[in-house]
């Protein structure tokens, strides 16, 4: 069973394209939209879509206008497209089948040596006893499929499985019809310009093959059926010779409304009188499902059974699927090659984006320092004055040391005052007879008074002065030896030096 | 040729092919596009912050400069103050030349007058060896005997010592002789600064 809730059914033959939208429910298929669109002339040739971008706009318009909310699809070839071949192989495991069947289908020699792409689907036996398997070969041409690619691509879908048209059909009829009794049925698939016919036994494909007259040729051509009637004929000898004297059941699907495939059918009863024949429209193909919605009852038969197939069918091992896996490897591969190809262009975006910045950035850096070296130079002379400043104060201040050196070096003592306050004291009966200094401040007086108490008061004297301090007598020697009472006296004393003084 | 590679490789393969890829065009990105001009910028913020610093540096000068010119008003003011104080080397000479008028003018008999030549200022006792820095003050003194009055030697001295220059007087010494009438006399010794530099301005 297949997980998708949602798919598009595709289904484009030369003159139309149809698409189904079908979501699977809980109880049954529900179709959400349908589409019929005719193509224009030229854009779909033998099968091969030519206007890729023509079938892709319409589906792109499709899913715009009906608000579709899936992008997985299945794509139905025209019958012409695709040509069908029923084998029987003994029964091994699946891998050996397919070798098998690849060496088989390499034989054919179809399509005049195109690119073909193939796939296969097993059915189920209906006798135990058999140990033969009955496979379904489908064939077409690698640019057909790749055709259907582009044209999904370009729409924007994810394509599953791109299938013949016929197949579908038959899944849905000989579903239940396999484990049926032994019966030969025919089933003829139209489209638009093309058919197939296969003969079925116990629902398992006997013989299968493509005519060249569709839906359109039945209708408008005069002879269309008696052509129809001798295109059919090998099919209808070897369905014959199968079903030996049983009646044979010709069930006609076709991609019209039912009014037309009523006709053909009709018609067909007249020229093909031996054979039951059966109109096989939707009723009938989905007889156990029913299909609702959106007038589900006149979608396209083919597209709707395409997207009704995805949702599964068990009578078969395999889904029978035309995608060349090369081609999907080629899409894929590009597509990664496209991604790494913006992401590359990407990084050299963003490093042109960043240079911009960067260099507004640089700018803006450059222009500030110019700034601040106009600044600079304005501060310059500034900066050299205030250099020049320094320097001579410093040379000031190394002068003013040595000047400071000399001024200490020498004694400034006021001697002058000191002289002439040791002048204004000395008393009288005094008299100085030296005077000594030194030159830390110090002076000695020596002298002679008349009597002791005159040098005490010459003392005295000193002792008051501002300037002295200090004032002694150190000495006082009386001398006999005069008729007079001499006496002789040493005084030391110090100066008491002010700033003022100095 | 590519596209067929690419094909035949598997899942794992792929991505790490697509992942050098777009690493390999980052890198080139990076290294043709982006790095000259991420090295330019880093470049332009170095030399912008260099000069912002050297800016800074001179801003704040300036912002001393006021500071400056007023402390080196205040020493040269200083400085003038001490060549006031200090002798030329032709007014000192002049000094020495006047002594003994001076004595004579203030009524005393110089004895003797013996003038020392000038020398060197010694200041050992700050300089660190740099003499050059000192040359342009020297000293000189002489030694003056002088008798007379006291009083008029206490004027002589005082009027050697009041002027604008600082002189020194050292090793005072006054005596009075024996016998009666004799004046004292006086010994002392005049030490003059004298600063070259005055004799150069003149």
């Amino acid at each position: 069973m297949n997980r998708d809730k949602y798919i598009l059914g595709i289904h484009i033959d030369d003159d139309f394209l149809n698409i189904v939208h079908l979501e699977q429910t809980a109880q049954c298929p529900l179709v959400h939209s349908w589409t019929c669109k005719s193509l224009d002339a030229g854009a779909v040739k033998n099968g091969l879509i030519v206007n890729t971008e023509a079938a892709a706009k319409k589906i792109r318009d499709f899913i715009k206008t009906n608000h579709v909310n899936t992008h997985k699809a299945v794509l139905s070839l025209s019958c012409s497209t695709v040509r069908l071949k029923p084998s029987e192989f003994e029964a091994q495991t699946d891998e050996q089948l397919q070798k098998q069947v690849e060496e088989q289908v390499g034989k054919y020699g179809l399509f005049g040596g195109e690119k073909i792409v193939f796939d296969y689907c097993a059915f189920e036996q209906t006798t135990q006893s058999s140990n033969k398997r009955t496979v379904l070969q489908a064939v077409t041409t690698r640019q057909i499929s790749d055709a259907c690619l582009t044209v999904a691509k370009k729409a924007g879908l994810e394509l599953v499985r791109i299938e013949p048209a016929v197949l579908p059909i038959m899944k849905l009829i000989f579903n239940k019809e396999a484990v049926s009794s032994n019966i030969v049925s025919l089933l003829l698939v139209l489209d638009s310009t093309s058919a197939n016919l296969s003969a079925f036994r116990n629902g398992v494909p006997q013989l299968c093959q493509n005519l060249t007259i569709g839906v359109k040729d039945l209708l408008q051509v005069n002879d269309g059926f008696t052509c129809l009637a001798d295109q059919m004929k090998h099919v209808l000898e070897f369905a014959r010779l199968l079903a030996d004297s049983q009646q044979i059941v010709l069930r006609v699907a076709a991609a019209c409304d039912n009014e037309k495939l009523e006709t053909i059918t009709n018609r067909l009863k007249v020229s093909l009188s031996d054979l039951e024949i059966e109109k096989t429209d939707l009723t009938q193909i989905i007889k156990d499902s029913i299909v609702q919605g959106a007038e589900g009852g006149k979608a396209p038969i083919l597209a709707l059974s395409s997207a009704l197939t995805h949702f599964g069918v068990t009578a078969f091992t395999g889904q029978l699927n035309l995608i060349s896996r090369e081609s999907l490897a080629i899409l894929r591969t590009r597509k990664e090659m496209s991604l790494t190809a913006k992401a590359v262009a990407a990084a050299i975006l963003l490093s042109i984006a960043v240079l911009f910045p960067l260099k507004m950035k640089i700018k803006s850096v450059e222009a500030s320092s110019a700034d601040v070296e106009v600044k600079l130079t304005e501060t310059a002379l500034m900066t050299e004055k205030v250099t020049e400043l320094k320097k001579q104060t410093e040379q000031f201040k190394e002068k003013l040391s040595v000047y400071d050196a000399a001024d200490k070096g020498l004694t400034y003592i006021p001697w002058t005052k000191v002289l002439q306050a040791i002048g204004d004291a000395v008393p009288d009966k005094v008299r100085i007879v030296e005077i000594l200094t030194t030159d830390k401040g110090d002076f000695t007086l020596i002298g002679e008074s008349l009597a002791e108490r005159y040098v005490y008061k010459f003392v005295k004297a000193l002792q008051d002065d501002k300037l002295i301090k200090n004032a002694k007598v150190e000495e006082i020697e009386y001398n006999d030896n005069n008729a007079a009472n001499i006496v002789s006296y040493k005084i030391t004393c110090s100066i008491k030096l002010t700033e003022e003084d100095l | 040729m590519i596209l067929d590679r690419l094909i035949k490789l598997d899942d794992r393969k792929r991505v790490s092919a697509a992942i050098v890829t777009v690493l390999v065009a980052a890198c080139v990105c990076y290294f043709a596009i982006t790095r000259n001009s991420v090295v330019n910028l880093q470049t332009a913020k170095a030399n912008y912050t260099g000069i912002q610093t050297v800016y800074a540096i001179a801003k704040n000068q300036q912002a001393e400069l006021p500071d400056l010119q007023k402390q080196f008003k205040e020493k040269e003011n200083q400085i003038q103050d001490c060549q006031r104080q200090c002798f030329s080397g032709i007014e000192a000479m002049q000094l020495f030349e006047n002594i003994n008028t001076m004595a004579l003018a203030h009524s005393l008999k110089p004895i003797s007058r013996i003038i020392s030549e000038p020398r060197k200022f010694d200041d050992n006792e700050i300089d660190d060896g740099n003499a050059p820095r000192t040359q342009f003050l020297k000293t000189q003194s002489a030694k003056i005997n002088i008798a007379g009055g006291y009083f008029n030697i206490i004027d002589f001295i005082n009027k050697l010592i009041d002027r604008p220059q600082k002189v020194s007087i050292t090793n005072l010494y006054i005596t009075l002789p024996a016998g009666e009438g004799s004046d004292p006399k006086a010994s002392f010794e005049i030490v003059l600064v004298i600063d070259s530099s005055k004799d150069v301005k003149k």
